[in-house]
Order: structure tokens, then C-alpha cells, then sequence
């Protein structure tokens, strides 16, 4: 039966104090991500890179629920690189979580569109740092 | 089964799917896929601690199926169900050994309920650095999960004590 009052159990202490060790440990390896400088595009298994100096937009074409009306033309997702920095300008998906996130530059940083299968990266291309 | 039983589990799940309806109509705060309250986990923890794990593994199922059809749309099933399913698994050993009290049993099953989530998304999208969402999924699953295992329990002392004297 379940007690009247309501107190931490040894093993929630211990559960939150390693989650969060996990969650710190690993965000600190990420603290010194640098400016990107191309993006990477995955719809499905085809996968395209962009560099980010150029501005440009982008339509794609995801996978399709069956329950959604896209366009006709079957662009689900328009992506847009804007002053190196890139975001997702519309989708047609019906959460628009993609769309709400916010412009991302920073070599690893991701938007994805779980329903579309869309994912995009900024990355950073070391062979291009040398040519530059 | 028992009669009651079956009128009580068909109860709960009527009031996780009016939760679930609750919580599509609270806007996006944080943009990142995977991250929200989880109302209606509230009463698959109802059903864990009120009945068993075999119980609540066929609660969430239903849940996840309705919920499904319903408001989310079809591609969110698998997503939801896998982290059901983990959330369950996990829940429901950790109520077995006495170490845990309803926050922690809550907040595993949050994280892991993300966990699950992250996994298909990794299998469908066969792309592995999806896992750094993880890092986010699990703060904010911690503090959801603490915030429907209080709730969870505010509930439970209620609902016995309404359910005892109508025995």
C-alpha cells in the first residue's frame, strides 16, 4: 500500500544523480563545437551536402503519411540556408516541430522531421578549411 | 477478470485518452522532438500500482493505438509504442524492488520511454547522431517525470481511499 507521505527513496537519488552525470559528462564533450561551414541533407537514404555560404532554398521531397495532404508536387519540407545559417521553413507535417526549431550553425547541430524523415546537419569539412 | 475490473482498467483508459486529447492542445515550448509531459502516464502508473505490469503493458497498448488514430497520427505508433514499452519493462521491475518510491519509478520511466523513442528513430532513420537528443530528452524527462509521479501519487491516496469506501 502505498504510504501517506511521500519521501525520496534511496534509489531515486541514485538514478537521477547518475542520469545526470551521464547528461553532464556528455554535454561538456560538446561544449566546443565550432561554426560549421556545409549542410548535410538525408531524405530517406539519399543524402545531399550544401555548403553554407550560400544562400539558398531548398524543396524536398520526405516520405509521405498516408493520413497527410502535401502539395501536389510532393514537397513536403522546404528547407532555407540564410546568411549560414540554415532552417526549415515549412513542412507539411502536422507537429511542425522542425519547423519551431531554431536556426542551427554549429558544426553537429541537427533539425530533424521525424514524420518526413528528414535530417539535416551543419557540419564542418576539414578539406575545406584547407582550401580556404 | 474481475467485473470491476474490467469497468475500472475501461475508466482509466477513457481519462488517459481525455489527457492525451488535454495535452495536443498545449502548445510546443521546447522544438525538439520527444519532449513533453506525458499526462496520461499518470494513469498507466495508476494501473501499475494498482494492478501489475502485464496490466499496464496492455493499458499503454491501448492507449498508444487510440491516441494514435485519434490526435497524434499513424507515424507516431511505433515511436510511441517502443517507448511504452521500455517505460513499462523499466517501471514495473523498479516497483518490484522496495528502492524505489513513485518519483523515481516515474522519472525512469520518462527517460526510458525516451530511450525507446530514440532507438526507432535511429533504426528508421539509420542515423546514430540522433543520440545527442538524448542528452536533452533525458532533462527534460527527469522533470516531467517527477512532475507525474507527484502527481501520480497526489492521485493514488485519493483514488484508494474513494475506491475503499465504495467496496
Amino acid at each position: 500500500m502505498q504510504d501517506k507521505k511521500l519521501i525520496f527513496k534511496k534509489g531515486d537519488y541514485i538514478f537521477a544523480m547518475v542520469v545526470v552525470s551521464v547528461v553532464l559528462v556528455l554535454f561538456l564533450t560538446q561544449l566546443n563545437a565550432k561554426q560549421g561551414n556545409q549542410v548535410r541533407v538525408t531524405v530517406g537514404k539519399q543524402t545531399e551536402t550544401y555548403s553554407l555560404t550560400e544562400n539558398r532554398r531548398i524543396s524536398l521531397r520526405g516520405k509521405m503519411d498516408s493520413q497527410e495532404q502535401a502539395s501536389s508536387d510532393g514537397v513536403t519540407n522546404v528547407l532555407v540556408i540564410e546568411d549560414g545559417q540554415v532552417y526549415m521553413e515549412s513542412a507539411s507535417c502536422p507537429d511542425q516541430v522542425c519547423v519551431k526549431h531554431k536556426p542551427i550553425y554549429q558544426d553537429g547541430e541537427m533539425i530533424i522531421c521525424l514524420p518526413h524523415q528528414v535530417y539535416v546537419e551543419v557540419d564542418n569539412d576539414i578539406e575545406n578549411d584547407i582550401d580556404n | 477478470m474481475k467485473t470491476s475490473r474490467i469497468a475500472e482498467f475501461g475508466m482509466l483508459l477513457a481519462l488517459a485518452l481525455v489527457l492525451s486529447y488535454l495535452e495536443s492542445l498545449i502548445p510546443v515550448v521546447i522544438a525538439v522532438p520527444g519532449v513533453k509531459l506525458g499526462l496520461a502516464n499518470i494513469m498507466t502508473i495508476l494501473i501499475l500500482y494498482r494492478m501489475n505490469g502485464r496490466f499496464a503493458f496492455f493499458f499503454m497498448t491501448a492507449r498508444v493505438l487510440l491516441t494514435g488514430f485519434l490526435f497524434a497520427g499513424i507515424s507516431t505508433i511505433l515511436y510511441s509504442f517502443v517507448g511504452g514499452l521500455f517505460c513499462i519493462l523499466v517501471m514495473s521491475v523498479l516497483k518490484k524492488s522496495s528502492f524505489f518510491s513513485v518519483l523515481g519509478v516515474s522519472m525512469a520511466g520518462a527517460v526510458f520511454h525516451n530511450v525507446g523513442q530514440i532507438l526507432v528513430a535511429i533504426l528508421i532513420m539509420e542515423n546514430a547522431h540522433i543520440l545527442y537528443y538524448l542528452l536533452v530528452l533525458c532533462v527534460t524527462g527527469m522533470a516531467s517525470g517527477l512532475a507525474i509521479g507527484y502527481l501520480a501519487h497526489l492521485l493514488m491516496k485519493q483514488y484508494n481511499k474513494i475506491y475503499e469506501r465504495n467496496r
